[in-house]
């Protein structure tokens, strides 16, 4: 399966935001949040976006998942530009990318139960039978660790880590060819996050889904990632493979990045 | 010079009462550093707190902290107010919320002098800009007025940083300095810390989840789980031989960057999660997650077992575990 086959590309991305006008006469300041961001990401990979705050790589998400439009550049999803697309289109083109955000405790209704939490992006973007649709959630439940009778529950009754399985057994429902992950485990307890971790590791190893997982923290993306890019000020200082860049890091903002981690 | 014997911290929430800090004793030397390690809910920040004298108004403590021949906890209010933060100081965790928006950060840095009377009048001015030199914010001078918000989230760590340290204490509590920070930004406040520390001699107790902060910035760590130590020592001590199952399980969890580049490779990960504070079991406070259970565990709390000079764990089964 891993042909080296480009499953998303990004074309001289970039995305400034204006600021308010400071004074009437004078031009407004400009954020440039991404800038000219050019990358491959190889379908059955995982694909890393390390950066500090501020860095742009929350933007970049964002873009790819075609949620902010960008100032200028493409992003192409097996080789279709998804702002070319007319909004119906694009929410076809959805079933195949999904969303894992950081907070678990704030991304998922506190109103509803498991299972509609679960099949929403089924209801919204295919058309299935009520056994169906419980089966599938079950189905996808299961394969994320967590029980058929928990989909009658409310997501107070679960932990930080068992709430980031639900949210990522959501993003799983469609069978995406891509997942986007923003910060998944840095709202989780360190001996949860092993756990998180080695569940998006499996659920790779058997469905064969493309990560593109950003983070703050370089171990964990060196632990998930095989490609990976440094942003800094919107912009990519450095990019390879996972391996290279953390074991020889060539820019100095890289260096400085893992210099910073504290070892034992 | 700070002396905690068996502090028990109890809470009341709204699911009944709670037991949040059991029979924790440890003792702070003059110019010592001490860690804290542990994840949410094992009782690390309730116990900075208690030194402090700021337990929430739902809590009642039992047991001594022992500070100077004083015991802390039965001072009236008064007299913790000329202890806190003149010989005790703090840094609290979130420099976003912890200053006052509404004042410029040299009437909020003055503040605590002038409360416990360290300087003339004449003299603050000059003291303000002194500290906002000493922890690295440049132009004091144009900075002294400025409010919160106008700086970024390090700047304000050190700004809270020249808070705790502005009446010169002798203990320093730092909780989660550096966790609402970028990691080079972090590194730059914790090399500021330790400067300081050196500088004016003082003692740390430094509270953190992340044990590479920990390791690196303490002479000793306990580990906290559920309330209760588990494991206690001199840092390189601990960190070469990890003893108890939960801190073993803790250390292996964590992805490194020296890990091996393996596809197939796996975290080693503790089963479950850490229980809800109501639901602390009796007995050793790990039981319900630990591969080595007994039935001694459930029954009885593990005493200390010395495992070598200045370490110790608090376990039943450690004979198994090596």
């Amino acid at each position: 399966m891993t042909n080296n086959e480009t499953i998303v590309e990004a074309k001289s991305l970039s995305k400034f935001y204006r600021l308010p006008k400071e004074s009437l006469f004078k031009k407004p300041e400009v954020i440039k949040a991404v800038n000219d961001v050019n990358f491959k990401i190889i379908k059955g990979k995982s694909f890393g976006v390390v950066g500090e705050s501020g860095s742009g790589k929350s933007t970049l998400a964002r873009c790819i998942m075609g949620l902010e439009r960008p100032t200028a550049g493409e992003v192409k999803i097996n080789s279709v530009d998804i702002f070319s697309l007319s909004a119906n289109e694009l929410r076809n083109m959805r079933k195949q990318f999904q969303m894992v955000f950081q907070d678990p405790f704030g991304s998922l209704n506190p109103r509803k139960k498991i299972l509609s939490i679960i099949a929403e992006p089924l209801d919204v973007l295919e058309k299935v039978k009520k056994n169906d649709r419980r089966s599938r959630v079950i189905d996808t439940l299961k394969s994320v660790g967590l029980k058929e009778t928990d989909i009658e529950k409310f997501p107070h009754e679960f932990s930080g880590g068992q709430r980031q399985r639900i949210a990522i057994a959501r993003a799983l429902i469609t069978k995406p060819k891509i997942i986007v992950a923003d910060e998944p485990v840095s709202a989780l307890d360190v001996s949860v996050q092993a756990q998180v971790l080695n569940l998006l590791q499996d659920l790779q190893d058997s469905f064969g889904v493309t990560y593109i997982l950003i983070s703050h923290d370089l171990a964990v993306v060196k632990f998930v990632c095989d490609d990976v890019i440094v942003m800094n000020e919107g912009k990519i200082v450095e990019s390879g493979s996972a391996k290279e860049i953390f074991t020889n890091p060539k820019h100095e903002y890289t260096k400085t990045l893992l210099e910073a981690v504290p070892r034992f | 010079m700070l002396d905690i014997k068996n502090l028990n911290i109890n809470l009341n929430t709204v699911y009944g009462d709670a037991t949040a800090v059991r029979n924790l004793s440890f003792k702070l030397e003059k110019g010592k550093t001490l860690g804290i390690v542990g994840e949410s809910g094992c009782g690390k920040s309730l116990t900075a707190l208690a030194v402090m004298g700021l337990l929430p108004e739902n809590s009642w403590s039992t047991g001594e902290i022992i500070f100077n021949n004083k015991n802390l906890l039965s001072l009236n209010e008064d007299k913790l107010c000329k202890i806190r933060g003149n010989s005790i100081g703090m840094i609290f965790q979130e420099p976003m919320t912890s200053l006052n928006p509404l004042h410029t950060i040299g009437k909020q840095i003055a503040e605590p002098m002038i409360l416990h009377g360290k300087v003339t009048r004449s003299m603050i001015k000059k003291e303000v800009l002194n500290l906002l030199d000493m922890v690295g914010i440049p132009d004091p001078l144009k900075r002294i007025s400025s409010f919160p918000h106008e700086l970024s989230g390090g700047q304000r760590q050190r700004v809270m940083i020249a808070m705790a340290l502005s009446c010169k204490p002798e203990i320093l509590i730092a909780d989660e300095p550096t966790t609402a920070l970028d990691v080079t930004i972090q590194k730059q406040i914790l090399d500021l810390i330790k400067d300081l520390i050196d500088e004016f001699g003082m003692s740390m107790i430094l509270i953190s989840h992340d044990l590479g902060v920990i390791a690196n910035n303490v002479q000793e760590i306990i580990v906290m789980y559920g309330g209760v130590c588990v494991e206690k020592g001199y840092t390189k001590k601990l960190i070469n031989n990890i003893s108890h199952p939960y801190s073993q399980g803790l250390f292996s969890a964590i992805p490194t960057l020296e890990m091996q580049e393996d596809s197939e490779q796996r975290l080693k990960t503790i089963p479950g999660s850490v229980p809800e504070i109501t639901e602390i079991p009796k007995g050793c406070t790990f039981q319900g997650r630990c591969e080595y259970v007994s039935d001694i565990c459930v029954k009885n709390s593990p005493n200390s077992v010395k495992i070598s000079e200045d370490h110790e764990a608090y376990c039943f089964n450690l004979d198994k575990l090596n």
